[in-house]
C-alpha cells in the first residue's frame, strides 16, 4: 500500500476519536478545527516516524495533545482551559476507551432516527448549523436554559442508545 | 454520591457547550486530574460530541464505510466505493496542502456562510487586503485566519488585513455592521472603522458603522454624521476613537462619531455653519441639511461668531450628548428590544431634539429666522416648478430607468439655477457672496476624501 494510502485510511479511522480527544479540551468548534487540521498536517509530515505496531490513535492523541500545550505556552493571553495533568488524564481515559465499543455513525444513525423531528432539529441546529444555544432559544421560541437542558438529555440519551446499539450488534 | 455523579455530568455538559465559567472549569480540572473516571466520563461525552458534529456537518465520508462494506459481487458498487476513496483521498490531500499552505502563511481566511465577493467575484477564501463585499439579504461568516469568527451583515463593505504590531488580526469595517467572536486562544482582533478601532480578546461584540442621514432611518434623519455603534455581549473590549478611549464590558453599548462637530473648541467658527437642519431649513415639511441639495445655503443668514458659539454649545449639550447618540443607535444595536424600550429611547431623542430647536429659535433673529422661512417657501417652489417642467422624463423613467443618473443630473443643475435666481432677489450682495464662499468650500470639503455620506454611498 502506498505510504499516503496508509496515512489517510489511519487518519479516517480514527478521525472521529481525534476530533473527540480535541473537542474534550477545546469547546470553541473553531479552535477545534484549527487545532484539528494543524495536527493533521503534523501527522502527515511526522508519519514516517510513526511505529505501525503502536496505536496510530494513541500517536495522533499525543501530537494533538503535544499542539494543545504548545498554544497553552504560545498563548497566554487566551489560557487553554485545562492543566496539561488534566490533558494528560484525558490522553489515558482515551486509551483505557480504546477497547471499547467506539461510536459510529451507524450507531449515530439508527439512535438519531428514533428521536422526536423538534429533537433532530435541535441537533440539527447546533452540530450541523453550529449555531449558539442562544440562537436556537430564539428561532424555536425556548428560554437559552431550555436549549441546554434539552442538549444535555439528548446527548445522554444517545450516549445510552448507541452502548446498547453495539452492544446488541456485537452479541447478535 | 448521586449529586456528585450529576454535578461531573453537569460540568462535563457546560464545558462541551462552552457555557462553564472559570470557576466550573477549574472544578473540572481537579476533578479530571484528581480521578480518572471524570476523565472516561468526559471522554465518552466529547465522543458523543464529536460524532454529533461529524453525522451533521457530513465532515467524514469514511470514517464508518467498515460498518457498512459494499456488497462483494457488484463490481459497479466495488469501482464506486474505489472511486470514493480516491476522490476522499484526494480531497484530503488537497486539504491537507491548503492546510499547510494555511498554517504557513496564515492570511487566508474562510467565508463558511453567505456570498461574498472580491472585485465582484464569489470567494470561499478571502485574502489580506482585499476589499470583500458580502451580497444577498443574508449575513456572511468567515473563519479568520486568527480564530476569530466574523459575522458580516448584508452590504457590509470591509477588508482583512494582517496582524498589527500587537500581533492581533485586524479587520477594516469601510461600511456596515460585523458582529464578531474572539474565542478563547484565537489571536486578538482589532476592528478598524473611520470612526475609531475596536480591539479585544475573548468577547463577543457587534459593530455598526453607517452614515446618519438617510430615508427609512428616521431616528437619524435630523443629522449627517459617520456614526460607530459598539455593543459588548461577552468580555471586555477597548475602544479608541479620536474623541476618546474607553473600555466597554459585557451588557454595555456606546456610540461614538467619526466626525461629530463637538466640542466648540475644534470648531473654527470663522468657516463652521451649523447643518442646515439644526437651523431650521426644510424639505418636505421635515428638517432638513438643504444645504445638500443648495450648497452654501446655510450661510445666506449670516450668522455672527457669537451666535455661532451659542449653536455649537447648543448641539454639544443636546442631540449631541453622549446618551443620546446612544439613543439614536438604540433600535440597530438591539433589534430585540422592546417597543417600550425603543420608545424611551425615541423619547429622550425627541426631548434633545425639541430642546435643540427652542434654542436654536431663541439664538436667531427674527429677521434671520424670517428670512429661513422665505428659503423654504422658495426652495420648495423651485422644486415643484422643475419637477413639473421635467414630468415628462420623469414618466419615462419609470419604463425606462436607464437614464436615471442623467435626468436625476439634470433636475439638480436646473433646481439650483433656479434657485440662484430666487436668491439674488432674497438676498443682499453680502449676504449673496457668503453663499458662494460656502458653496465653494462645501464642494471642496465633499470632494476631500475622508468621510462618507448618504450621497457618497451608491
Amino acid at each position: 500500500m502506498h505510504h499516503q494510502d496508509h496515512f489517510l485510511r489511519l487518519l479516517l479511522r480514527h478521525e472521529a476519536e481525534l476530533r473527540a480527544f480535541i473537542g474534550s479540551i477545546v469547546h470553541d468548534p473553531h479552535a477545534r478545527e484549527d487545532v484539528f487540521q494543524e495536527t493533521a498536517v503534523i501527522l502527515w509530515r511526522e508519519f514516517s516516524r510513526y511505529d505501525c505496531s503502536k496505536s496510530f490513535g494513541a500517536w495522533a492523541r499525543g501530537i494533538a495533545a503535544r499542539k494543545l500545550l504548545e498554544q497553552r505556552n504560545h498563548q497566554r493571553r487566551t489560557p487553554l482551559l485545562f492543566s496539561p495533568e488534566a490533558i494528560q488524564m484525558l490522553a489515558e481515559a482515551a486509551e483505557r476507551a480504546s477497547s471499547e465499543h467506539q461510536p459510529t455513525l451507524e450507531a449515530l444513525e439508527h439512535c438519531v432516527g428514533r428521536l422526536p423531528d423538534r429533537s433532530r432539529q435541535l441537533l440539527a441546529m447546533r452540530y450541523g448549523q453550529s449555531q449558539a444555544p442562544e440562537t436556537i432559544a430564539e428561532q424555536l421560541g425556548m428560554t437559552i436554559a431550555a436549549v441546554y437542558q434539552a442538549l444535555w438529555r439528548l446527548r445522554a440519551a444517545l450516549r445510552q442508545c448507541m452502548e446498547r446499539y453495539l452492544a446488541g450488534q456485537s452479541t447478535g | 454520591m448521586m449529586a456528585m455523579e450529576r454535578r461531573i455530568q453537569q460540568l462535563i455538559d457546560k464545558h462541551l457547550d462552552g457555557c462553564a465559567s472559570q470557576a466550573e472549569l477549574a472544578e473540572l480540572d481537579r476533578l479530571l486530574v484528581d480521578r480518572p473516571a471524570v476523565a472516561d466520563a468526559l471522554w465518552k461525552a466529547a465522543q458523543v460530541d464529536a460524532i454529533l458534529a461529524i453525522y451533521w456537518q457530513g465532515k467524514s465520508v469514511a470514517a464508518d464505510w467498515r460498518v457498512r462494506p459494499w456488497p462483494a459481487d457488484l463490481p459497479t458498487r466495488r469501482t464506486m466505493r474505489r472511486l470514493l476513496f480516491a476522490g476522499c483521498a484526494a480531497a484530503l490531500l488537497v486539504a491537507a496542502v491548503v492546510g499547510l499552505l494555511h498554517w504557513r502563511h496564515q492570511d487566508a481566511h474562510r467565508v463558511t456562510a453567505g456570498i461574498v465577493e472580491v472585485a465582484g467575484v464569489p470567494v470561499s477564501f478571502v485574502a489580506d487586503n482585499r476589499p470583500l463585499r458580502v451580497v444577498g439579504d443574508q449575513a456572511a461568516v468567515i473563519r479568520l485566519a486568527g480564530g476569530s469568527r466574523a459575522e458580516l451583515g448584508p452590504s457590509t463593505l470591509a477588508v482583512v488585513r494582517g496582524r498589527n504590531e500587537a500581533g492581533a488580526q485586524v479587520i477594516e469595517l469601510l461600511e456596515g455592521s460585523g458582529r464578531f467572536f474572539v474565542p478563547r486562544m484565537a489571536r486578538p482582533l482589532c476592528v478598524h472603522t473611520a470612526a475609531g478601532s475596536v480591539t479585544a480578546a475573548t468577547t463577543d461584540f457587534q459593530v455598526n458603522l453607517w452614515p446618519t442621514e438617510g430615508k427609512g432611518d428616521e431616528e437619524m434623519q435630523f443629522r449627517s454624521i459617520l456614526v460607530l455603534a459598539v455593543a459588548v455581549f461577552a468580555g471586555m473590549v477597548e475602544v479608541s476613537s479620536p474623541d476618546e478611549h474607553c473600555v466597554l464590558m459585557a451588557g454595555a453599548q456606546a456610540v461614538f462619531g467619526a466626525e461629530t462637530p463637538t466640542g466648540g473648541k475644534s470648531r473654527d467658527l470663522a468657516t463652521w455653519l451649523p447643518p442646515g437642519d439644526v437651523l431650521g431649513f426644510m424639505q418636505k415639511g421635515a428638517p432638513y441639511a438643504l444645504e445638500r441639495v443648495f450648497p452654501g445655503l446655510n450661510a445666506a443668514i449670516a450668522l455672527s461668531d457669537e451666535q455661532k458659539q451659542k449653536l455649537a454649545a447648543a448641539i454639544d449639550e443636546t442631540i449631541d450628548r453622549r446618551e443620546v447618540r446612544a439613543a439614536m443607535a438604540f433600535g440597530k444595536l438591539n433589534p430585540k428590544a422592546t417597543e417600550e424600550e425603543k420608545q424611551k429611547a425615541r423619547r429622550l431623542v425627541e426631548q434633545a431634539r425639541a430642546e435643540l430647536q427652542k434654542r436654536v429659535a431663541e439664538i436667531l433673529t427674527p429677521q434671520q429666522k424670517a428670512l429661513i422661512e422665505k428659503i423654504n417657501a422658495a426652495a420648495g417652489e423651485v422644486q415643484s416648478e422643475v419637477r413639473k417642467a421635467m414630468q415628462d422624463q420623469f414618466q419615462a423613467l419609470k419604463t425606462d430607468p436607464t437614464n436615471k443618473d442623467k435626468v436625476q443630473q439634470e433636475y439638480q443643475q436646473r433646481v439650483r439655477a433656479a434657485m440662484e435666481s430666487r436668491l439674488m432677489k432674497l438676498l443682499d450682495a453680502d449676504a449673496q457672496a457668503a453663499v458662494k464662499k460656502a458653496a465653494a468650500a462645501q464642494a471642496a470639503d465633499e470632494k476631500a476624501p475622508k468621510r462618507k455620506t448618504k450621497g457618497d454611498k451608491k
